[in-house]
């Protein structure tokens, strides 16, 4: 669920409403001026985007997992291909330039809320990233 | 792949966009001007956000992305890209609130932030990620640690080129409109001391500037900075020398160090206004020793040596902090000059009264943000920045005692007690809370700070000894 929508004093039913609007924005832009505003509004904070943030990137998703003190949770989820939103498929297809400071993320939303065909099939906790290294060379 | 420059860019233009702002309309000024006016705009924008919303008052690590309003949300959002274009254009103070902003639970901020303050402290890593706790916990340590006075890297060049193709016109520009506006009347009625606006001031130094150098006229040009400035300048220096430079580049004036040097020779400059031109010649001809030219004009080094090697470092040192321990040297010795040399020494009076003035301000401003960050930081990394901000305050401490031993001839002492009396308060609070120390020793320990800082009678001492003792 969007539950990022859910700002100070909004209720759930808010939250969604409010959700369906901005992804309604997605669905019929007026015109591509229209589209890259939504998408760069989307992509800059979530509390500006209808979309569950998801990436295909596992570094990715790890990196934002642990980015507070404490330990953080790697969700998977399974959905066909063309039900999540492309960000960066979507710019392309309509000849928009990649986003400046988020393209790397290969962002892909799910609208919305999280409900079927999109699965949950895996949740791990992670703690931190553990480097196994071996001295291949090393200037005596 | 985008590289390193392409980024800063991207960050740039991506914080103007969110604040609104066309860079258009600014793309034929001078780079300096461009890069102030600009810059005086966004602050304008987002002032009254950081008047409502300003990081002291908020503790973001403690919060949730929802539990803010949408209202508050959006101050923060343009605060934020505000300090990152006033960041990109070379206004590093912006860097510091920056750092609090690390904390706010939006993780796509963080991302730039982190960034744009690994560029600015020279870091390699040339893609955008997302920054550990750690990673967040060691910027605040160093900034702390190390970037508590210094400038950090302009980046202002990597985002916008010197010259662009509508520059070249702004003399002609800047003229019809001084002209039109009667600026040029103004000035010339109320005098040189009325400048007081930057930007006026920046206006003022580039047509003339400008008016003098593409004549050729070398030794006018040299007269009008020297009978322009005075006291009252002194605190826009940086942006008068940056003003200047900018036309040195726009008229591509190459001639050798010398012959500045000859012109120079030819005028007796005043040593206060030999600042000024040591730092845009010093800009322009990086690898000359201007400092000991500009010494030689006023005396001979032989007669005046302790004093020319304090001048000499006078002119090298940019920070504050680096001056304050050089003006207290080159003061304490006075009676060892003749007087001719103490002449001159005294001359520079407003220039040390200014270093002290920003000294003290600096100091207040990031000591009070380091306080911030070491309160609001979990747990975790609370002893690191508890550990950087105790050894900070002790270094800060004797070069406020230097100061403040020959503050009292020169500067204004209104101008800084409150922000010494509000320091230590803040100090006391912080030490109390977070280091558990004992009331009484601490009153004990900053008494004798307060006495010898501000050199108050007894009398007097008492009324403020009973302030500080009241925030208990």
């Amino acid at each position: 669920m969007v539950y990022n929508l859910m700002s100070k004093g909004k209720t759930l039913e808010e939250a969604i409403e409010k959700a369906q609007d901005l992804y309604n924005d997605f669905l019929n832009p007026n015109d591509n001026f229209m589209l890259q505003r939504s998408l760069d509004d989307a992509q800059m904070t979530s509390l500006k985007s209808p979309f569950i943030s998801t990436t295909p990137s596992r570094a990715t998703a790890r990196s934002f997992a642990l980015s507070q003190d404490t330990k953080g949770y790697i969700y998977t989820i399974e959905a066909p291909d063309d039900l999540f939103y492309d960000f960066n498929k979507v710019r392309e297809d309509h000849s928009l330039p990649a986003h400046k400071t988020y393209g790397w993320m290969n962002e892909l939303g799910i609208p919305i809320q999280l409900k079927y065909p999109f699965e949950i099939i895996q949740i791990v906790e992670v703690s931190e990233v553990i480097e196994i290294a071996t001295v291949l060379f090393e200037k005596k | 792949m985008m590289g390193i420059d392409d980024n800063i860019r991207g960050i740039f233009y991506e914080a103007l966009e969110v604040l609104g702002i066309n860079d258009v309309r600014y793309s034929h000024m001078p780079f300096s001007l461009r890069k102030k006016t600009l810059g005086f705009d966004i602050y304008k924008l987002a002032s009254e956000e950081m008047k409502f919303s300003y990081i002291q008052d908020d503790q973001f690590n403690h919060k949730d992305l929802f539990e803010y309003s949408q209202e508050e949300f959006e101050s923060h959002n343009q605060i934020i890209h505000a300090c990152i274009a006033l960041v990109c254009l070379g206004n590093n103070e912006y860097a510091k609130p920056l750092l609090g902003y690390l904390d706010f639970p939006e993780t796509r901020w963080t991302i730039k932030i982190d960034f744009l303050l690994s560029r600015l402290v020279g870091s390699t890593h040339d893609y955008f990620k997302v920054p550990t706790y750690n990673e967040r916990l060691d910027w605040q340590t160093k900034f702390i640690e190390s970037f508590f006075y210094e400038r950090l890297a302009d980046l202002s060049e990597l985002i916008w080129p010197r010259h662009t193709d509508n520059s070249a016109n702004f003399f002609r520009y800047i003229t019809k409109d001084y002209h039109e506006s009667g600026l040029a009347n103004i000035s010339s009625i109320l005098g040189k001391s009325n400048l007081k606006d930057e930007l006026d001031c920046a206006e003022y130094y580039y047509i003339h500037s400008y008016r003098w150098l593409s004549n050729n006229d070398y030794h006018k040009f040299i007269s009008f900075i020297d009978t322009s400035l005075d006291e009252e300048k002194i605190p826009f220096m940086d942006t008068i020398v940056n003003t200047v430079v900018d036309v040195f580049y726009d008229l591509e004036l190459k001639y050798a160090p010398s012959f500045w040097k000859t012109m120079l020779d030819a005028h007796e400059i005043e040593a206060l206004h030999s600042i000024f031109f040591y730092k845009i010649f010093k800009r322009l001809y990086v690898n000359q020793n201007w400092a000991s030219f500009f010494i030689g004009k006023y005396f001979e080094e032989s007669t005046a040596e302790l004093a020319s090697s304090y001048l000499a470092q006078l002119y090298d040192k940019d920070q504050s902090s680096d001056l304050i321990p050089v003006i207290s040297e080159l003061l304490k010795n006075v009676g060892r000059y003749t007087d001719p040399v103490k002449n001159t020494v005294f001359d520079l009076n407003p220039y040390y009264r200014y270093i002290t003035h920003s000294f003290i301000t600096n100091m207040y401003q990031s000591e009070k943000e380091s306080l911030l960050l070491a309160f609001n930081l979990r747990k975790k990394g609370k002893d690191i920045l508890q550990r950087s901000v105790t050894s900070r305050f002790q270094e800060n401490t004797y070069l406020l005692i230097l100061a403040c031993d020959f503050a009292e001839p020169v500067a204004h002492k209104e101008n800084f007690l409150p922000k010494i009396k509000d320091l230590i308060r803040a100090r006391l609070r912080w030490e109390k809370q977070c280091l558990n120390l004992s009331t009484a020793d601490l009153i004990t320990e900053y008494t004798e700070i307060y006495k010898a800082l501000l050199k108050h009678d007894t009398k007097d001492f008492n009324a403020d000894e009973k302030d500080t003792i009241d925030i208990f």
